[in-house]
């Protein structure tokens, strides 16, 4: 066997070992992205082919998945018609002073309580099918498969706040799914008096 | 609507809440998580938001499970590999 042989076997048991253990998350990433399962096979075999033709820049002790998505997205976003896109505010203040919002409303809707009476995950699956991308990737990266803030921010190529920002938004957004779900099911009861919050001010 | 707003631990409920998704992704320095800690210990108002919002975050995560991909995924991705000079172990 030449040197060149046991080079590529290397790279081949390399690849093996640190990249296609990643498929089922790069192919659950694909899946929310695209929102179409042959679609996102396509998307999750393109990626792999091009890790390979890739992997010789790929550095080993890094993090291979994180690696991994970023080819996926890049892929997405090339293949992907930009026409029509939302307009995105990446304010993360404005989300931050958002947060209780959503909560209020359940509380006083009686369904503070709601993960313990209803199983959420259809109406949550259909929110997060339903949102922008940028803000879908954003709660899958973090929320699904782990990532830090910072970590998003790299696979994402955006600051940190931006992450931060949509990320936000878009738990708001499946909060409201939720909330909905909730009320077209009759489980409100639009209790208003119910927040619990101390000494209510005019 | 207002609301009256305690301070516990050295940390208002204002503060606490606008950090609630920050502090459960474990996104914020240790001398602020340990004011949110005890801040939580005696304010049962943003105590039952941190419940709401933690089960909201655990209820995303399981969507992970409506997620499995086809088992015959891998086996595509290391056939189209094979054509590209990947050897398919058997």
């Amino acid at each position: 066997m030449t040197e060149a042989n046991v080079a590529e076997l290397s790279a081949e048991e390399s690849f093996r070992a640190e990249a296609l253990r990643w498929i089922p998350n790069v192919a659950r990433y694909a899946r929310l992205l695209t929102r179409n399962q042959d679609d996102a096979e396509d998307l999750a075999q393109e990626t792999y082919l091009r890790a390979f033709q890739n992997w010789a820049t790929f550095r080993l002790g890094t993090d291979c998945r994180k690696w991994l998505f970023t080819i996926c997205r890049n892929l997405y976003l090339n293949g992907r018609r930009r026409a029509g896109r939302v307009v995105l505010t990446d304010d993360p203040e404005a989300e931050v002073g958002k947060v209780s919002e959503l909560y209020w409303r359940a509380v006083e809707s009686g369904i503070d309580n709601l993960f313990d009476r209803i199983d959420v995950g259809p109406a949550l699956e259909g929110g997060l099918q339903a949102m922008a991308p940028e803000y879908r990737e954003a709660l899958v990266l973090v929320d699904m498969e782990g990532h830090t803030y910072a970590d998003a921010a790299s696979a994402l190529g955006v600051p940190v706040g931006t992450v931060r920002s949509r990320l936000f938004r878009a738990r708001r957004l499946l909060q409201e799914v939720m909330i909905e779900c909730a009320r077209d099911m009759g489980l409100a009861t639009d209790r208003v008096n119910a927040s619990q919050r101390g000494a209510e001010e005019a | 609507m207002t609301y009256t707003y305690y301070t516990y631990g050295g940390i208002a409920c204002d503060e606490v809440i606008r950090a609630v998704w920050d502090f459960l992704d474990g996104e914020i320095d240790a001398a602020k998580k340990q004011r949110i800690v005890t801040h939580l210990e005696s304010c049962d108002h943003c105590r039952d938001q941190y419940t709401f919002e933690g089960s909201f975050l655990r209820a995303v995560s399981r969507l992970l499970e409506r997620h499995e991909e086809a088992v015959s995924l891998r086996e595509r991705i290391e056939t189209e590999l094979t054509k590209h000079g990947f050897s398919k172990v058997k």
